[in-house]
């Protein structure tokens, strides 16, 4: 497979990836006798929560003061619901039980949740992997809590997904392990839902990021449509603009990551601005794209090293997502090097969130599908 | 000087919509005159959009205006004498009653003329936008004018088609293929062929024939352009008030489908709805996406390209974003982003009717946000 190819699995991925996501939480938002959402519903993704003091510490002794599930469901009437979503889980077992522990540490007493005490009575924890990995992953479980290394005293559910290309594609989410609290949606989810595609047009449309960095040109080409063309088109020139002419914009890495966490992220369906809410996409991700478009000459970093404002050459490309490709080949292939130097450097180390806008891994760089923890310490 | 006499009332008389259309008749009825119209959407005022034309406003004066009517006088180019007009050409703007934005340009000028004119306003896109006008909805206006008038035949002079490729091949660009014949089939028999072949008519001229006499030959474009002889207020009536009424309808449904024109940016969908399953093999989403990527001036990008569809399209008249899915047998959805304008949305439908394939255009429902 050419690095090309790689490059446009893995966007796939990641957009599956979020399907699957706003798929299962739209299982609690959607009312089926009324065929209406429910807008009671709070739907969350990436959202800081606080653990008791119970867990406040880990057993090396770190402090730990956030855990950021991918995702989170508030119902009223309902219990509450975190968990994660990995597409894939890497070949080597032995990091598998990093996601299960970073699973277990929503098995708390958490605060932080979007409503008037921050706090709720009593919540699920899911566990949403891709249908090829499911098996396996349920057996590791319970090979782990067998030999007592994993524990959950609330709910935990491991629920299997995948797209189905038929005719009309849709997404099929099955419970292999587990039980829900709410044992209607349990049975269900037991015997298999599937849901059209086509039903999320809307929303998919929409959220395009979720609290995970993006393969390279999938940022970039986001950046290139939604942030720079608006600005180019602002412009009297843009309309008369020749392919082989240039019109320079100019624009900021917190304007990038705030425009497209504005449209193109969670808080679409979850407009609530917090501290507890970190931004997605990170500054550091939006930086990222930017570097690989000055390394492939379409813009340059103006003034000092804080690398905040940013002058783009914009032009009118035939197919943005295929030039960004090959603009971000060479950039995603060094940053693959870097991430499994470091990776051999620290074995069995989980990632460590640096400080934003570092080189290295952090919870936001963990690509879509790696089983990397989430715990920010 | 005889046709002088008669068409200098028309243009230095001052009257309303109605009278304008009736007398624009009785001059053809006396002269070897052809009648134009074009009707079009513009959201700045007539007057406004002839002075910022950067065709019209250097040599287009108006000389009055009232009741709904405009008339503008040209100074450029000059006039072919063979329609009488020997002095400067002039045109029309009537300002659709019932239709915000709504225009018609008419005239009576020569076909250099109008042609010229016709460009200013396609050269104004996205501020002035035609429309386009569908096989069916086409088939449909021609048996209506022919029943409501008493005709006896209509019979095809001369047709501009287009077949579009019913095959994909892999590496080579099936684009589609202009044609032009002079069939004199009759209506039924040319649409059938047509409809057989896999294309549209981009014009038709035909005789409107009541037993022995033809008292109008009718030339009438997909965009909306009509032509005619004889017959004008029936012309008129039967093509180009139901354009108009199209061109209403269509910047209702493409308006205000922009994102950030919503406090939640919740996105407004638009369908495209086929009878059959049009979509609903791999070759047929090939090749609509290789129809998609003949898009002019933009950038079409394929996120996923097999089974489903999923297109990223950015429109560089205006900046425009759309977000393009195949997710069922017979549907297409556009989804427009943070800018989507009434221009972009009209463009990239008639494209995808132009080079892939006709459909009904409908809001979408169902779904969730």
């Amino acid at each position: 497979m050419s690095s090309l190819d790689e490059l446009r699995e893995r966007i796939d991925d990641y957009s599956d990836t979020v399907f699957a996501i706003l798929g299962f939480v739209n299982f609690y938002r959607f009312n089926d006798a009324s065929g209406q959402l429910r807008e009671e519903v709070l739907v969350f993704q990436g959202r800081r929560l606080s653990p008791s003091p119970a867990k406040a510490t880990t057993p090396g002794g770190n402090k730990v003061e956030f855990v950021t599930p991918d995702f989170g469901v508030l119902d009223p009437l309902g219990p509450a619901v975190l968990g994660d979503a990995k597409k894939s889980f890497p070949r080597d077992e032995t990091h598998w039980l990093d996601a299960f522990e970073q699973l277990t540490a929503y098995d708390d007493d958490l605060s932080g949740w979007p409503c008037r005490d921050e706090r709720v009575e009593r919540h699920d924890i899911v566990l949403l992997t891709h249908v090829t990995r499911v098996v396996a992953v349920c057996d590791y479980y319970q090979r782990r809590v067998g030999a007592g290394e994993i524990q959950f005293n609330r709910p935990f559910s491991i629920v299997s997904f995948v797209r189905s290309d038929e005719r009309q594609p849709f997404f099929h989410f099955e419970k292999r392990l587990g039980q829900l609290s709410d044992a209607a949606f349990d049975d269900r989810l037991r015997r298999g839902v599937s849901v059209p595609m086509a039903v999320f047009v809307s929303v998919y449309s929409t959220v395009k990021i979720y609290d995970a960095e993006p393969p390279l040109p999938y940022m970039a080409q986001l950046i290139w449509e939604q942030v720079i063309v608006p600005r180019a088109s602002d412009s009297p020139r843009f309309r008369a603009l020749h392919r082989n002419q240039k019109l320079e914009v100019k624009l900021t890495a917190d304007e990038i990551a705030d425009e497209l966490g504005r449209g193109f992220s969670f808080q679409v369906l979850c407009p609530e601005s917090t501290e507890r809410q970190p931004q997605v996409p990170r500054r550091a991700w939006c930086v990222r794209a930017c570097d690989a478009l000055v390394a492939g000459g379409m813009a340059r970093w103006n003034g000092d090293e804080t690398k905040n404002e940013l002058t783009v050459y914009f032009r009118k490309l035939d197919d943005v997502l295929e030039t960004m490709l090959e603009v971000c080949a060479p950039a995603d292939t060094g940053r693959k090097e870097q991430l499994a130097l470091f990776r051999e450097q620290v074995p069995s180390q989980p990632e460590k969130p640096p400080s934003e806008g570092a080189a290295g891994p952090t919870k936001g760089s963990r690509t879509a599908g790696a089983a990397g923890p989430t715990t920010e310490t | 000087m005889s046709s002088l006499d008669f068409l200098r009332p028309l243009y230095e008389h001052s009257h309303g919509r109605e009278a304008l259309v009736r007398e624009m008749d009785a001059v053809l009825g006396g002269q070897r005159l052809v009648a134009r119209a074009l009707p079009f959407y513009c959201h700045l005022p007539a007057a406004d959009w002839v002075e910022q034309s950067p065709l019209l406003r250097r040599c287009a004066s108006r000389i009055r205006s009232g009741d709904g009517v405009h008339v503008f006088r040209c100074s450029l180019p000059a006039e072919d004498s063979a329609t009488g007009l020997t002095d400067e050409p002039r045109f029309f703007i009537y300002d659709h009653p019932e239709y915000p934005g709504v225009y018609v340009l008419l005239t009576l000028a020569s076909p250099p003329f109008f042609k010229w004119v016709q460009s200013a306003v396609e050269k104004s896109f996205p501020v002035a936008m035609t429309t386009f006008i569908t096989h069916r909805t086409l088939r449909r206006l021609l048996q209506s004018f022919q029943a409501e008038h008493g005709l006896s035949r209509l019979v095809i002079r001369r047709a501009s088609l287009r077949i579009r490729y019913g095959e994909y091949a892999e590496g080579r660009r099936r684009r589609v293929v202009p044609l032009v014949s002079w069939p004199n089939w009759e209506l039924q028999e040319a649409f059938d062929w047509v409809y057989q072949q896999n294309g549209w008519f981009q014009s038709l001229k035909f005789d409107a024939c009541r037993d022995h006499s033809v008292p109008a030959t009718v030339s009438f474009t997909r965009q909306g352009v009509t032509q005619t002889d004889g017959l004008f207020q029936g012309v008129f009536s039967g093509f180009v008030e139901p354009v108009c009424k199209r061109i209403h309808e269509n910047v209702n449904l493409f308006g205000q489908r922009s994102r950030r024109e919503r406090s939640d940016l919740s996105a407004r969908p638009l369908v495209i709805r086929f009878d059959a399953d049009q979509v609903a093999q791999d070759d047929e989403r090939r090749r609509f996406v290789q129809a998609m990527k003949r898009l002019g001036r933009a950038s079409v990008s394929v996120l996923h390209g097999n089974p489903y569809v999923h297109l990223s399209v950015l429109d560089y008249y205006d900046g425009s974003a759309f977000d393009v899915w195949v997710l069922s047998a017979n549907e297409i959805t556009i989804v427009p982003q943070m800018k989507g304008s009434i221009a972009a949305t009209k463009r990239l439908i008639h494209h995808i009717f132009d080079d892939y394939a006709e459909g009904r255009i409908d809001d979408y429902r169902g779904g969730l946000r």
